[in-house]
């Protein structure tokens, strides 16, 4: 019997010695293959790819000169790029949008900061989760008018278009094999690709993300505990890699789509948002959805104020005394009511006190996601200039 | 009155002691009838820590969790416990031990358990039921005050979050030597993970002793099935942050663990004053599950393997040992987030074998009170670090009735 434990003993010490070779195979099914360049960091998913309108370099470049052509508009004085200014993190610092012909847009522009991303597009539309559908919306809506194609005038505009000498070889390339390329179907797949592109991961809180301890502040980093904290709440909504609970990649397999109600308004103490604005209520008719709105991403946001969907809150200070009181308090006027107490409120905007510093440092570790490259990029800039 | 440790000279009885060699481990009732109540204290000063990321101790490639806690710098009180038994003359027995482990942890019941035992001519029979550590291989009772070295084999950290221990019911048929052993979990414990999610384990056992010369060996095969089992080491609610920066992100696992494993203890003297030991254990773990958050999901097959080895030799109230212990961790990750989601657990673990190897000294000063230095060479991570640790272990019976 000894010599048989021993024998035991041996084979235990032999296999421990010789066990070895620790791997990790990876299979993501061809989920991180692309020819496109996207501009990503390390442990950043690829964002999905329709199927219908793959990234090509060529359409990115077609849709970028035509994002920022104002040609493709009814009257030829808008182009995407008016409401959306690269300096700006593709925002237009207005408290709401005006449109080509001077509508004006109950909304405020949104950023188009990966946008690639967004599980839903605009700011309360549960059944918009493409870019391709959602410009049907700036290019050809009536209520407001926003780039003003109809009927009217849309030859017009793809006659612009064809006499723009450089789009020919820009629409072949993007586009090869058709024999008449220009059309609003290519246009906005072409637009589409360039706004899909527009990603931004190269602010210094992705730099200390990865590894580089210098890239923020003492005090931003101070401000990203205030943020991941209980406390504050704030990563419930704006967490993940591109501050959103509303995000969408190629590795997701439960697709969540949310919307908050953040208690921005509660008119006549009913819950009520302004009639032209009442977020995802408008969509479903259910009472419960009044007032809630996507939760953008918070990347560049120290560059795309004012902030909330209509604008109505004019700096990141006054953002975050609004979320410390746990909503807002309008005392006189049509829509006096204590947000505070909207019934519709989300569980996660319940208030919190800061001090000064922690203000402070708060702000600041927003700040630490701008990212400079993206409103500087030439990749991203206006080729007509 | 009975004695529970009856150790007239500091020879081989407390080189027995201080080697962690006894076959049963401070969980399991003794043989003694009557009540008796004992309490251990194990506290270490180290000039270092285990290295962390991201402020969590993370052994690459293993999906952590229970309470697979990292040895800080600083002192630490790595256990303190205090526990009651009671055996009668009809084999009736129970225990109820309070304890804290880690540094980190509120005191808590750590055992509360009675049961029978039964002799039936070819066999004993037992048959425990309540809250009690596995005993499908002995180090899994043991913690700092009775172990060689102060730190929890690697191997125990990395499958059985440190130990298992749970609620649920032992049934032992010994006869001779051997000792069958089926143990039955409600599933609270890792691998497993609460809510119905069962695990239970069966061992045979060899305790045999030719003169002076004592062994304990053998086998044993553990299932546990968890569902919805996430890292909560450092959240104390069970809810974290599920943010890329927050410090513990935020997964769950689903599957099955099997775990296989085989274990020999040999310990024997030279002479009078002259002790050994020698010391083997070797897991293998299957897992077959599937890991996900709150928008990813990913299958996880995973074909891991780890043991340590260790011996020690003692002359008189001096001991010097030696341990190594290694991990080979095998991950098969699947899935359209299988990149991200391998980052996000600590699954991608860059081909790196874990490692430690630990040299003691022990000078047992009186027979409850012991002092150890150890010097552990750390490649756990990639990077390697060395540590040294100088402790106290007071081990004591308080009452023998």
């Amino acid at each position: 019997m000894r010599g048989l434990f021993s024998a035991l003993t041996l084979g235990m010490v032999l296999g421990l010695a010789g066990c070895g070779g620790s791997s990790t195979t990876l299979d993501d099914g061809g989920a991180n293959q692309t020819s496109f360049a996207w501009w990503l960091r390390d442990g950043i998913p690829l964002p999905l790819e329709p199927a219908a309108n793959p990234m090509t370099e060529a359409k990115f470049q077609l849709g970028r000169h035509l994002f920022y052509d104002v040609r493709l508009s009814g009257n030829g004085t808008q182009s995407c790029a008016t409401c959306h200014h690269q300096d700006k993190a593709f925002t237009d610092g207005l408290v709401v949008a005006i449109g080509s012909t001077g509508d004006q847009h109950p909304r405020n522009s949104q950023t188009l900061t990966n946008v690639a991303y967004n599980a839903t597009y605009t700011w309360a539309n549960p059944a918009l989760i493409s870019i391709e559908a959602q410009m049907q919306t700036p290019l050809f809506s009536e209520h407001p008018v926003e780039q003003g194609i109809d009927e009217s005038n849309q030859d017009e505009v793809l006659q612009r278009i064809l006499d723009e000498p450089l789009y020919a070889s820009l629409f072949a390339a993007a586009f090869p094999n058709q024999g008449s390329p220009v059309t609003f179907p290519n246009i906005i797949a072409a637009v589409a690709s360039f706004v899909r592109g527009l990603t931004s991961f190269n602010s210094p809180f992705d730099a200390f993300q990865l590894g580089d301890r210098s890239a923020l502040s003492a005090s931003a980093q101070r401000g990203q505990a205030l943020f991941f904290s209980e406390a504050l709440e704030c990563f419930h909504c704006h967490g993940g890699y591109n501050f959103s609970d509303s995000t969408l990649d190629r590795a997701i397999a439960f697709v969540e789509r949310p919307f908050h109600n953040t208690g921005l308004y509660n008119i006549g103490g009913t819950g009520a948002f302004p009639v032209d604005n009442q977020g995802l209520f408008a969509a479903t008719g259910d009472p419960s959805d009044m007032g809630k709105f996507r939760a953008p991403t918070l990347r560049n946001i120290e560059l795309t104020a004012p902030y909330m969907h209509d604008g109505s809150i004019a700096t990141l200070a006054d953002v975050v005394d609004f979320y410390a009181a746990g909503g807002r308090n309008i005392e006189t006027g049509p829509y006096a009511g204590d947000g505070r107490l909207n019934p519709f409120k989300d569980s996660f905007v319940n208030g919190f006190e800061l001090t000064a510093e922690e203000k402070s440092d708060l702000i600041a570790f927003l700040q630490s996601l701008t990212d400079q490259e993206f409103v500087t990029a030439s990749r991203f800039s206006n080729p007509w200039e | 009155m009975n004695r529970v440790y009856p150790l007239h000279s500091i020879g081989f009885g407390v080189s027995l002691l201080l080697c962690g060699q006894f076959a049963y481990a401070h969980g399991e009732v003794e043989t003694q009838i009557g009540t008796q109540v004992s309490a251990a204290v194990s506290a270490t000063w180290r000039d270092d820590g285990m290295l962390l990321q991201d402020g969590r101790w993370q052994i690459p490639g293993v999906l952590m969790g229970g309470e697979a806690y990292p040895v800080e710098e600083g002192t630490t009180v790595d256990e303190a416990r205090i526990s009651v038994q009671h055996r009668t003359a009809d084999g009736v027995f129970g225990m109820l031990q309070v304890s804290s482990h880690d540094g980190v942890s509120d005191a808590e019941i750590h055992h509360a358990y009675g049961g029978v035992e039964f002799d039936t001519g070819p066999m004993f029979i037992t048959v425990s039921a309540g809250r009690m550590a596995a005993a499908m291989t002995p180090a899994n009772g043991e913690h700092s005050s009775d172990r060689l070295f102060s730190e929890t084999p690697l191997p125990m950290d990395a499958f059985l979050g440190r130990q298992l221990n749970d609620d649920g019911v032992r049934l032992t048929l010994s006869a001779g030597p051997f000792q069958l052993g089926l143990e039955s979990w409600q599933g609270d414990g890792f691998p497993a993970n609460g809510a119905g999610d069962e695990s239970g384990d069966v061992y045979l056992h060899y305790l045999e002793r030719w003169h002076a010369l004592a062994l304990h060996a053998g086998m044993w095969w553990l299932q546990a099935d968890a569902e919805d089992r996430a890292d909560t080491r450092y959240t104390a609610s069970g809810h974290s942050h599920g943010s890329i920066t927050s410090d513990a992100p935020e997964y769950w696992f689903d599957g099955r663990t099997e775990i296989s494993g085989v274990f020999i203890r040999l310990n024997g003297d030279f002479s009078r004053n002259w002790q050994w030991s020698v010391e083997a254990q070797y897991f293998q773990v299957d897992i077959d599950g599937v890991i996900w958050d709150n928008t990813r999901q990913v299958q996880w097959i995973a074909d891991n393997n780890g043991g340590w080895l260790q011996a020690s030799v003692g002359y008189g109230d001096h001991q010097v040992g030696v341990r190594w212990e290694r991990l080979a961790l095998a991950n098969n990750i699947t899935g359209a987030a299988a990149h991200n989601m391998a980052e996000l657990t600590g699954l991608y673990n860059l081909k790196h074998d874990p490692e430690r190897t630990g040299l003691l000294y022990r000078w047992q000063l009186r027979p409850d009170f012991a002092l150890r230095f150890e010097a552990i060479e750390d490649a756990i991570q990639s990077d390697s670090v060395q540590r040294f640790a100088l402790g106290m272990i007071w081990s004591v019976d308080l009452i023998a009735l």
